[in-house]
Parts: C-alpha cells; sequence; structure tokens
C-alpha cells in the first residue's frame, strides 16, 4: 500500500497517529517538560518517574488517534494521558508521595496565578479555581498538584472523609460549569454542565448545615 | 463525630444524574472505574458517562497545567535520551482512512482499573490441537501479520464483566484460554475470549500470564478469521497484564471478524507489532 505523504500543517500528535516517523522524537522534545514535572509531582521517587514517563509515552503514541483538537489541546490531550497513567501507577503501588504542607501548597497556588506564560485556557482554570471555597482550593489542590488520595488529604486537613470527598465533588463541578460557560469545555458540554444544578441544589442546601458540622466537629 | 460523614457525602446527591457526575469527578481526581450499576444508570437516564469523566479530566488537566506552567523541569538527559531510543522501537499506530477521531477512552474501561486477585498456584501447560498447530505454524513461517492494522479504540462504554458482556451480545462466542510453553505462562491459565462478530466487539478474561513491563514487551491480540487468509489475522490491539491482577481487556477490532475461529495472544515489543515476532502465549479456540 503506498504510504501518504504526511502533513506538514498537522499537529504533532496527529502527525504520530499518521505514522510520520520524526513525529514521536518531536513530541518528546515538545512534551516532555510537561510530562517530567507532573511526574515529579505524582510519583515518589526521581527512579520512579523516569519509569512513569516512558509508559506515559508509550500510551501517548497509542492515544494519538483519539485526539480532537475541537475538544482540547495537544498539551491539555497530554495532561490528561501523563494523569491517567500517574494516577494508575499510584493506585497499583499503593504508594502516594508525601502529604505536603497545606501552607507551601497554598502559598505555591498564589505565586503562579495570570503569569504571563500560561495559555489563555489554564489561565481561566486558575480564575476558576480561585471562586472555590478556600476549603475546596485546599482539597484539589493536595489531590491535583500532589497526588493525594482522599483519606491522606482527611489525614492533612483534619476534615472527615465525608467532607473531604464533598469538597472535591463540588469544588471540580463548578470549575467545570465555569470553564463549560467560558468556552473553554465543547460546546455540548456545556449543556450538559448546565444540566447539573439539579443534584447541586440539595447539596447547596446542606452546604450551610455542613459547614457550621465541621465547625462545631472541629471546636 | 461530624454528622456529615462519609455515608451522608454517599447520599447527599439523590438525583442520578447529580450522583453520576460527583462519581465521575472522583474518578477524574483519584482514578478508579465506574461500577456496573453506575453504567447501567447511565444508560437508564441516557447520560453519557465517558463525556462526563472526559470533561472533568479536561478541567483536572487545565489545573495540572496551570500548576506546573510556570515551572517546567526538563527531564534528566539520561531520561530524555532514552525516550528518544524507545522511538525506534514502537510502531505508531496508524489511522484509518475516514475513521472519526475519538478523544479519549474512559477510564472506567481501562484493563489497569481492575481489583486485584493473587494469581493461582503452578499448573501443568496443557497441550493445543492441530488448530492451535496450525495457528503457530503460520505464525512460525514468519509470515506478515496484520499489515491493515486498525487504530487503537474500544467502544465508548464498556462493560468489563463476563457476564454482563454476554448479556449484551448475545450472538458472541466465547473459549477458554490454552497456555503454550512459552515462559510468560506463569500460573493456572484460566479465562476466555469472548468475541461477538456482529459489533466487533470484544472481552478478553485472562488468568496466568506473568505481569509484564510495558516499556520492554506488551501483549498482543490477533484474530483469526475463517473468511480472512490465515496469514494475515486480524490485530485486536496490544495490552499489560499486571501484578496480583486479573486481566479483563476491552476489545474492538475495527477490521471486520466475520466468522472468529482462533485467537491467539503473543508478546511483542512495546506498542505491538505488524510483523508478528511470533512468539505465541496464549490460545483461545472452539
Amino acid at each position: 500500500m503506498p504510504e501518504e505523504p504526511h502533513n506538514p500543517e498537522a499537529s504533532i500528535l496527529e502527525r504520530v497517529a499518521a505514522g510520520d516517523p520524526g513525529a514521536p522524537s518531536e513530541c518528546i522534545t515538545r512534551f516532555s517538560g510537561l510530562v517530567w514535572s507532573l511526574a515529579r509531582r505524582l510519583c515518589s521517587s526521581a527512579s520512579d518517574a523516569e519509569d512513569a514517563v516512558q509508559e506515559i509515552f508509550i500510551d501517548l503514541w497509542k492515544s494519538a488517534p483519539r485526539f480532537d483538537s475541537s475538544i482540547a489541546s495537544e498539551t491539555t490531550f497530554v495532561a490528561m494521558i501523563a494523569r491517567r497513567r500517574l494516577i494508575d501507577r499510584g493506585r497499583r503501588k499503593m504508594r502516594r508521595p508525601e502529604v505536603p504542607q497545606i501552607a507551601e501548597t497554598v502559598a505555591d497556588r498564589a505565586e503562579r496565578v495570570d503569569r504571563p506564560e500560561l495559555g489563555e485556557q489554564q489561565k481561566l482554570a486558575q480564575r476558576a479555581f480561585a471562586q472555590l471555597r478556600p476549603e475546596q482550593q485546599q482539597v484539589l489542590q493536595l489531590a491535583i498538584h500532589h497526588g493525594c488520595s482522599h483519606e491522606q488529604i482527611a489525614t492533612a486537613t483534619g476534615m472527615p472523609l465525608g467532607t473531604v470527598k464533598t469538597h472535591a465533588r463540588r469544588g471540580l463541578i463548578k470549575i467545570r460549569q465555569i470553564l463549560a460557560e467560558q468556552g473553554v469545555l465543547s460546546p455540548e458540554d456545556l449543556a450538559r454542565a448546565t444540566a447539573l444544578p439539579e443534584g447541586s441544589l440539595r447539596a447547596a442546601q446542606s452546604e450551610e448545615t455542613e459547614a457550621r458540622n465541621t465547625r462545631g466537629g472541629r471546636s | 463525630m461530624s454528622a456529615f460523614d462519609e455515608s451522608n457525602a454517599e447520599h447527599e446527591y439523590e438525583a442520578p444524574r447529580a450522583r453520576l457526575a460527583a462519581f465521575a469527578a472522583d474518578r477524574a481526581l483519584f482514578g478508579g472505574s465506574a461500577t456496573i450499576e453506575e453504567l447501567d444508570l447511565a444508560d437508564e437516564i441516557d447520560l453519557d458517562l465517558a463525556a462526563e469523566e472526559q470533561a472533568f479530566e479536561q478541567c483536572v488537566a487545565l489545573l495540572a497545567e496551570a500548576s506546573v506552567g510556570t515551572n517546567l523541569e526538563q527531564p534528566p538527559s539520561a531520561v530524555e535520551a532514552r525516550l528518544h531510543a524507545l522511538c525506534n522501537a514502537i510502531h505508531p499506530p496508524a489511522r484509518l482512512d475516514g475513521a472519526d477521531p475519538q478523544f479519549v477512552r474512559p477510564q472506567s474501561i481501562q484493563p489497569q482499573s481492575i481489583r486485584p486477585q493473587p494469581l493461582r498456584p503452578q499448573p501443568l501447560r496443557p497441550r493445543f490441537d492441530w488448530l492451535a498447530a496450525a495457528a503457530c505454524t503460520a505464525l512460525g513461517a514468519g509470515v506478515t501479520f496484520a499489515l491493515l492494522r486498525p487504530r487503537d479504540g474500544t467502544p465508548s462504554t464498556f462493560n468489563v464483566d463476563p457476564a454482563a458482556f454476554l448479556r449484551t451480545h448475545p450472538s458472541a462466542v466465547h473459549w477458554p484460554w490454552t497456555g503454550t510453553q512459552d515462559n510468560r505462562v506463569v500460573g493456572t491459565v484460566a479465562g476466555e475470549a469472548y468475541f461477538d462478530p456482529t459489533t466487533n466487539e470484544g472481552l478478553l478474561v485472562i488468568e496466568g500470564l506473568a505481569p509484564n513491563d510495558p516499556a520492554r514487551e506488551q501483549y498482543q491480540l490477533w484474530i483469526f478469521d475463517a473468511e480472512r487468509d490465515e496469514r494475515y489475522p486480524v490485530d485486536g490491539g496490544v495490552f499489560n497484564v499486571e501484578p496480583g491482577t486479573p486481566t479483563r481487556v476491552p476489545v474492538l477490532a475495527k477490521l471486520p471478524v466475520s466468522s472468529p475461529k482462533l485467537f491467539a495472544v503473543t508478546v511483542e515489543n512495546p506498542g505491538g507489532a505488524v510483523v508478528s515476532e511470533r512468539r505465541i502465549a496464549l490460545i483461545a479456540k472452539p
């Protein structure tokens, strides 16, 4: 079967999917920093991160045909694949990085808001994050940026496990709704995301009770 | 104890739509698989669970990018060199003309997320008969396998429970696995290959294969079709076996297999092969 010429206008992942022999190498050059940075945050050691990045790139090349630029950017697609693989590894090994100091993570976040190097979508995500309640921010920060499990977050913050779950869910649902409204997610997702308030209504009603109980439980 | 305990959190979302969204958010943050009940519930209320999970994963990925975006570390040069060396070892998957791009396989159907189960003790390896021998002969002759290699893909919603698969695929064949003398066969071989020629979907349930290091080798499924030349079995995709975990692999053969007659699992380089190394570990046949 004659091989079709590769489209020079195509993105790296599209060229990987099309079998362009130079594309996997370009993919490494372009995304190794992102993948390595995510792996270093979510792996317990440098050697574990080294193994992880190899798995991630193999997974990425295999997944390249499923990349759709109308849904997400290449960078976001790479981050999704990388996180998925890193979470799988963490669950398999039942090993997570040490729980970081909360003050440190919040300081990290504050320092990075609105840096000009960030892409527009990432900035919008950060702004959406900034709209969350502090407890929701704290839980998501530990889950996303440090790969902590529910239990580790509960230990680190002193929150009951159920409260951790609730903050994580509500926080992420709210971010999704904000990003959908701002057109960051696919247009189809706007309808799906705005269909959520029915379930969230009850959540909102119990929010005050929860806050009262949590405060009462700690005092 | 706080009144807002875990059980309250689970029951907080009474509306099915909101409950499924909450669980999808959990998986985007912490991994894991959708349960059969969730998949059934999503079917009942006509919710695209894969799209739901994808939206949450996209949000989490954007936040993760933002967190490292201003502070990217470059990998050590030795790591980068190993990554570039990997490029020579893999065959990037080819995209079929006209195939609709599918975005991401949802976490819920990743075989890696099956709960652990101990391997069984070392068994006697069964013999395989003429049909397997014929398949091995074909493999041993160094023939080219599945030149029309399909893109990797699985059904958008997929149940890895065999009973549920058979319920939803009444036309499926299902045959038990038999191990070969290959040293990757390390335990009692158990499980079956399930395949529905009317939908081209299948499910592999496998026990008795050694865990693999995906950076060094992967297992690959080949489907022999009575309607095709035996030298050109259809590539069923690559998969991994994890320690202490029964392997369940969803299969979606993009090339039509109208009359399956044998399934073979081979050991290949990472990413799988276009020309098989002819190292068969398992076969399944009527």
